[in-house]
């Protein structure tokens, strides 16, 4: 277990914006990371997407690192957010922009 | 396969005062979009209200009988 937990913190230290989900980036095979991968091309930064569609023993520990039972998971530097549900609802807050642009740290 | 009543009184196990709206999105039963309102969302963040709501919703999910939930929450505006 630690190893996977282990390769999933370097993950989420490498890319300030990611989402795990089902398929990839050009091909998602699910409509929520479809969605998801939408949402964030929105806004112009940069995001990657790890498909662990095939790989259920890293979405177990996913699940119990986040205590969030399904995917997509999103991770905005370093921290979890959920999916577009929540994401949707801090956008119409104004709460998302702001996130990215420290996460970028583009306060310009 | 889930009735709307199962889902509403999932919720409300867990948050009494929830106003709860459900949309069956492909008809199966089995996903749905879940609206739900409340006073105790008032405080916490939107990720805090959705922990909550699927917190609710966990049995549900654990037995299959909820295969997908779109989460939608609301305080009520008075």
């Amino acid at each position: 277990m630690s190893v996977i937990e282990d390769q999933i913190k370097e993950e989420i230290a490498e890319n300030k914006v990611l989402i795990y989900g089902k398929g990839t980036k050009t091909m998602p095979r699910c409509g929520f990371t479809a969605e998801t991968v939408t949402f964030f091309s929105k806004y112009g930064y940069p995001f990657e997407v790890v498909d662990v569609l095939e790989n259920m023993e890293k979405r177990e520990v996913l699940s119990k690192m986040t205590n969030w039972p399904t995917l997509p998971k999103v991770f905005i530097d370093g921290k979890f957010y959920g999916d577009t549900d929540i994401l949707d609802e801090m956008e119409a807050k104004g709460e998302v922009k702001p996130l990215l642009q420290t996460a970028f740290g583009d306060n310009a | 396969m889930i009735s709307v009543p199962d889902i509403i009184a999932l919720v409300q196990a867990k948050i009494p005062d929830a106003e709860v709206n459900c949309l069956d999105k492909t008809g199966m039963s089995d996903h749905f979009i879940i609206h739900v309102v409340s006073k105790v969302f008032a405080e916490g963040s939107i990720m805090d209200r959705h922990r909550m709501v699927q917190d609710a919703l966990n049995p549900a999910m654990q037995d299959g009988r909820l295969h997908a939930a779109e989460i939608k929450t609301e305080v009520p505006s008075d």
